[in-house]
């Protein structure tokens, strides 16, 4: 069983968020690119960098920051591409625009909507208002962008979907 | 003049060349300003003439008082740190008159000093260090940060002054929102002076450094931070969500001067004979918790009298800095910073210095934020394996379909 945690930091109860406690994240619906996909839990690498899962079907949420509904921004990450270059679950994320809507369902069997707000590309790295706590609930995807570098192994961009909660 | 008196002027003459060069070679950093003398108006940080008034939170550290007119308004949301309302206590009380009377001597003092440069109206973009400054125009204003730069210097002084125009004409300080005063290689709050000769407005959210000694008035429109005073001799103080602490002297070198410069009244430089930490710091780590981190190094081991650290947004950057006071130790040194933004990278290094002789710099040491870096979420586009291996596959099927048809067929023409 998912632990049941109630709201942190969280000021008032949101609606379309289970009343007194909240799932861990298990599912992401994106009806506009068609993505309806697992969620796995993500910490850091020792690099700093985020992780992501090992497979280019399913997501990673950063279980170390807020969790989707609660205050500060839940961030998301998913595969633009695959090993073997088929498509990855993040593949069309570029195509999202401002009021798309993305759904996340809780362990609890809860859901919580995000309407996107914008698209931003940062260079990869370290990245201001992505990983970013304030006093309102915020979704962040995350996948590669730009021109891959072989050398690297990397795209040369990342490309962050800011959504807010949808009340 | 006889031959033996020549060689005797000569060879004096010499030995005072020589002797000014012993003292001046190794001398590690000049002050050339003092410091402006507040007298007991350095107990206060704010001190006003005809009242002083306040809208929302405002928090002030040190003494208040209001002179001839004491008048209050809006003080039940004003909360006193380490400091006496002697207004509130007892209008016009005698320490509240007596540090008016400083006020003016102070003022004078700051006014009357000798410029040693006419610089821009405008202070935000520039970088300063130690002296005393005025502006052709009469009037300073800051829009952005204004950086005052200490050179490692923790008694470098600087002076402004809005006094070269009339009075009449405006002569004024006026800060822009969420303009900036920082201070750098041990520049101290306690060292800066603002005279004003008419009325000094901090736009919103302005974080100024140093005490204020104006004429008229001084108005913060809201939200600013003063690490100093606001003293103001004829007129109000109007304060809004402020917050002002009175600028105290963190660490206080001794300068050891090789000559007798102390008087206001001579303006010979003192030249710095203290010793220079021999070695330098190793800071090995640092430890990022919110909005703070800290550091430990390893100590100095000798001439010691104070630490300083600097910290920026790449290595080498020393846009901020801290520095305070510390005997010799044997183990390891840890110092906490404040305020940092928990989002952000920054590269910290440390030094000692004994006086106004700094030491060298330890390693600079990078501090990443709490945060992750940006995810790697791909694998590359198709990297041509499947190109070759499928056309490679169909040849190889073709090819054997039609080695076992020929053989099929050799089979039956045998047959």
């Amino acid at each position: 069983m998912y632990e049941q945690v109630k709201f942190q930091n969280s000021s008032k109860q949101k609606q379309g968020v289970t009343e007194t406690a909240q799932g861990l994240p298990i599912r992401l619906i994106i009806p506009e690119i068609n993505v309806d996909t697992l969620i796995e839990n993500m910490g850091v690498m020792a690099t700093g960098v985020m992780e992501v899962p090992d497979n280019s079907v399913n997501v990673g949420w950063f279980k170390l920051g807020p969790r989707p509904g609660e205050d500060g921004s839940a961030v998301i990450a998913g595969h633009f591409d695959g090993k073997n270059g088929e498509k990855g679950v993040f593949t069309d994320l570029d195509k999202l625009k401002k009021g798309d809507k993305i759904t996340i369902k809780d362990s609890n069997g809860a859901s919580v909507v995000f309407i996107v707000r914008e698209i931003r590309i940062y260079d990869p790295g370290y990245a201001n208002n992505v990983f970013s706590a304030s006093e309102s609930a915020h979704l962040n995807l995350i996948t590669c962008d730009g021109i891959w570098n072989g050398t690297k192994k990397s795209y040369d961009k990342r490309l962050v979907v800011f959504a807010d909660f949808l009340l | 003049m006889s031959i033996f008196n020549k060689i005797r002027f000569l060879i004096t003459s010499f030995l005072i060349i020589l002797l000014q060069f012993v003292f001046i070679v190794p001398s590690g950093v000049f002050a050339a300003t003092t410091k402006v003398g507040l007298l007991t108006t350095e107990n206060f940080a704010v001190l006003a003439g005809s009242g002083i008034s306040n809208t929302g939170a405002t928090t002030i550290t040190g003494d208040i008082g209001s002179s001839p007119t004491s008048t209050e308004t809006g003080f039940g949301s004003v909360t006193i740190i380490d400091g006496t309302n002697h207004t509130s206590a007892d209008p016009n009380d005698a320490v509240t008159v007596t540090a008016k009377t400083d006020l003016v001597t102070a003022y004078d003092d700051a006014s009357g000093r000798p410029t040693t440069a006419t610089i821009a109206t405008e202070l935000g973009g520039s970088t300063l260090t130690d002296g005393v400054y005025d502006s052709a125009s009469g009037t300073f204003g800051i829009t952005g940060t204004l950086t005052l730069d200490a050179q490692g210097n923790s008694n470098a002084v600087f002076i402004f002054k809005t006094s070269t125009g009339t009075p009449s004409s405006g002569s004024t300080l006026v800060t822009a929102g969420s303009s900036k005063v920082v201070l750098i290689n041990g520049a101290q709050a306690c060292n800066v002076f603002w005279q004003v000769s008419s009325s000094a407005t901090l736009g919103t959210s302005t974080s100024l450094a140093g005490t204020i000694l104006a004429l008229t008035s001084i108005t913060d429109e809201g939200s600013s931070t003063i690490n100093g005073r606001l003293l103001a001799r004829n007129g109000a103080v109007t304060l809004n969500n402020t917050t002002i602490a009175k600028s105290t002297c963190t660490s206080t070198p001794s300068s050891n001067s090789s000559s007798d410069s102390s008087s206001n009244s001579s303006p010979s430089a003192p030249v710095c004979i203290d010793t220079a930490p021999t070695n330098n710091p190793d800071l090995f780590q640092i430890d990022r918790a919110g909005s703070k981190a800290t550091l430990y190094f390893s100590p100095v081991n000798d001439h010691l009298s104070y630490y300083y650290v600097a910290y920026g947004f790449s290595p080498g950057d020393e846009r901020f800095g801290v520095s305070f006071q510390s005997g010799l130790s044997s183990g390891v040194v840890n110092y906490t910073i404040n305020d940092l933004n928990p989002n952000t990278t920054y590269y910290f290094k440390v030094r000692g210095g004994n006086g106004c002789a700094p030491g060298g710099w330890s390693n600079n040491k990078e501090s990443n934020s709490q945060n992750p870096m940006l995810p790697n979420t791909g694998n590359g586009p198709n990297n041509g394996t499947i190109q070759w291996q499928i056309p490679f596959g169909v040849f190889i099927g073709i090819s054997t379909l039609l080695v076992l048809i020929l053989q099929k067929q050799r089979c039956l023409s045998n047959s």
